[in-house]
């Protein structure tokens, strides 16, 4: 093994994560290699010295609390029941609005087209919206403006000249 | 990246499934009997990475009541310790990332009093001795502190839980040669901030002042 290989294994052979094979090479090889056996040496100094970090002891509050929790928690099945409920109940809600909201605008839509007569229509068939001929007394920019209000047989439309 | 993938035989001595299967079925005392056994290690956990021993306490608090209530959903794909660790750490993540704790976290507060550490026995030993230790105690906390997030909780896993590669690998949703590699980063990192500490090391003063570490 060379150097730079070895030294890309130190680590995991320090920890001993290093396959059987491949750890026996390395340390052939820091037996020959005095600046590699440094190297290896100030790691596993390192790394002994962080393994003496005192620990944290948990105050004897701890576990009652836990278990004065888990007492007060509502049961985990209906936890579960309702964190599949709200998606669920979202999803259904916004396929809902959706829909109504598709029929309306569809609904609306055909409300709008029916006065406009189509210049297929033939003028008698146009005169079948009489019902709205007083719409062309409307002000211009009002919302009734351009509806077509047919003339008495020629077809035109209502603001047409 | 994707974890490894880890056969189910793997686990299927862990003595802690059958507690889990008893969870599952509503048995409160079967996840008392985990929380007793794993409240130390995920205190410590968290601490290290949010190093406020009553935020440590409360986060813990809440990993807890988060498995209780994740239970019925838990699978036996992974022991239950990377499961629980795996929470623990998405805690951490997300109250250090709060900005909150950001705020609130300096050096200070980390040797503040109020710690629960269990410092090693001073009982007689000199003043200028037990100045020596704390001042490395200082120094090796501080080190572990400015590793990145990822290599500190590699770390922590590795050398104060005994995490295998596989099993960090786990835990942190990465490969084994990401984990690799972050340990190898922070074994560098640590052995440069802590040379001078590492000298008196080599003279044996530190493993005869300190004895074994508790683990």
């Amino acid at each position: 093994m060379e150097c730079r290989t070895v030294r890309s294994k130190l680590s995991s052979l320090i920890d001993g994560e290093l396959p059987h094979d491949d750890a026996r090479a390395a340390r052939e090889h820091l037996r020959r290699c005095r600046t590699c056996a440094l190297e290896y040496r100030d790691l596993v100094s390192a790394w002994e010295l962080v393994a003496g970090i005192p620990r944290i002891k948990p105050s004897a509050e701890l576990l009652p609390s836990i278990k004065a929790c888990m007492a007060e928690a509502p049961a985990a099945g209906f936890l579960q029941m309702r964190r599949w409920a709200f998606p669920a109940l979202a999803t259904a809600m916004c396929a809902a609005g959706i829909t109504i909201g598709v029929l309306l605008g569809g609904w609306m839509q055909a409300g709008n087209r029916a006065p406009l007569a189509r210049t297929d229509e033939t003028p008698g068939q146009i005169q079948n919206f009489q019902s709205i001929r007083h719409f062309s007394d409307a002000p211009p920019g009002s919302l009734a403006e351009g509806i077509l209000v047919p003339s008495s047989s020629s077809g035109k439309r209502g603001n047409e000249p | 990246m994707v974890p490894p993938s880890i056969p189910v035989s793997q686990y299927a001595s862990d003595p802690d499934a059958e507690l889990m299967v008893r969870v599952k079925q509503g048995d409160e005392s079967a996840f008392a009997a985990l929380v007793e056994k794993y409240q130390r290690p995920v205190m410590n956990f968290i601490y290290r990475m949010v190093l406020n021993t009553a935020e440590a306490e409360d986060l813990t608090q809440e990993a807890f009541l988060r498995a209780y209530r994740a239970a019925p959903r838990y699978r036996h794909e992974a022991r239950l310790s990377t499961w629980l660790f795996r929470i623990a750490i998405n805690l951490a993540l997300k109250k250090l990332r709060s900005g909150r704790l950001k705020r609130a976290l300096s050096l200070n507060q980390v040797f503040g009093a109020g710690r629960r550490v269990r410092e090693p026995a001073a009982a007689g030993l000199q003043p200028d001795v037990q100045l020596e230790q704390r001042e490395m105690l200082r120094a090796l906390e501080t080190a572990l502190h400015e590793l990145p997030e990822r290599q500190r909780i590699a770390v922590t896993l590795q050398r104060f839980e005994g995490f295998s590669y596989h099993e960090i690998a786990e835990t942190m949703g990465c490969s084994v040669g990401s984990v690799e590699s972050l340990l190898g980063r922070a074994k560098s990192k640590l052995r440069d901030s802590l040379a001078p500490y590492a000298t008196v090391h080599k003279t044996g003063r530190w493993e005869v002042e300190h004895g074994v570490p508790d683990g």
